[in-house]
């Protein structure tokens, strides 16, 4: 299954195709038992598309490719803009959350898609910003599903 | 502006947000509103986001400005309704433990001052 869509880098379109993707998150959530994907794909969705608007295009609009692939084992957001290149190091990329008396929106964006997804990469390929983003549906998997484990409110995925 | 309901309750504030989403979009529309409660100086603030359903960096950061910019002049900021997905993002930023984080607006107010 795969989901693409072209709008412009404007934020009033990010809820437009958030729309979408949470349409083929709920479709994959009712093929796969226990599988609970959409508030992380759209947490990390909400804040890849911002820092397009808000830095890539900061200065000069244009448009943003959104795709979601969906196989059997994973999905894969893509985002690709062809705006300022992102420094991707200095936004923070750490496993460690921001401290508190520092944070800053943009390094918490970064490190929240990180924390929603299993693997979050960066390229600048052709004058392109490339955001790649994959989730394992089996980190998808609902506790109260799992063997052995207590049911848990707030373990949606 | 931003949809809320602002009463007091004694000597807090209780702001009650009423959009699904605190986040990039509405969030300059809340601007406004988290600087006429700093104006008001030592004051003390439950912010409750009940009816929040999905919140971004943007939204956090203007709870960790008000919550900061307050505390500097000696007031204080309780959070109230963190549910679904904004707990899981507050969760992820370990704002769970920075932040005064109540389950409901009147356990908040216990021991407030309200």
């Amino acid at each position: 299954m795969k989901f693409t869509a072209n709008v412009p880098g404007e934020l009033r379109y990010r809820d437009l195709v958030g729309a979408s993707l949470r349409q083929v998150c709920r479709q994959v959530e009712s093929e796969r038992a226990g599988v609970s994907l959409e508030w992380r794909l759209l947490s990390a969705f909400n804040e890849a598309f911002n820092n397009v608007v808000e830095h890539a295009y900061a200065e000069r609009p244009g448009e943003v490719e959104v795709s979601l692939t969906v196989d059997h084992d994973r999905v894969v957001l893509r985002l690709v803009d062809q705006g300022s290149a992102f420094n991707f190091e200095a936004a923070g990329a750490s496993d460690a959350p921001p401290e508190f008396d520092a944070m800053s929106e943009g390094g918490m964006g970064l490190f929240i898609m990180r924390q929603a997804m299993s693997e979050v990469v960066y390229e600048r390929l052709h004058n392109r910003n490339v955001l790649t983003m994959m989730k394992r549906l089996s980190e998808c998997v609902r506790a109260s599903v799992l063997p052995s484990a207590p049911a848990a409110e707030g373990s949606r995925c | 502006m931003l949809k809320h309901e602002l009463t007091e309750e004694g000597a807090v504030i209780v702001l009650k947000v009423q959009e699904d989403n605190l986040d990039a979009l509405t969030v300059p529309e809340a601007r406004p509103l988290v600087d006429q409660l700093v104006e008001r100086g030592a004051i003390k603030v439950v912010f409750d986001m009940t009816s929040v359903k999905t919140i971004d960096s943007s939204g956090v950061a203007i709870i960790v400005s008000l919550f900061k910019r307050l505390r500097a002049v000696g007031g204080a900021v309780r959070v109230s309704g963190v549910n679904g997905q904004p707990r899981e993002i507050f969760h992820f930023l370990r704002l769970d433990n920075a932040l005064p984080i109540f389950a409901t607006v009147t356990d908040a107010l216990k021991g407030f001052g309200a």
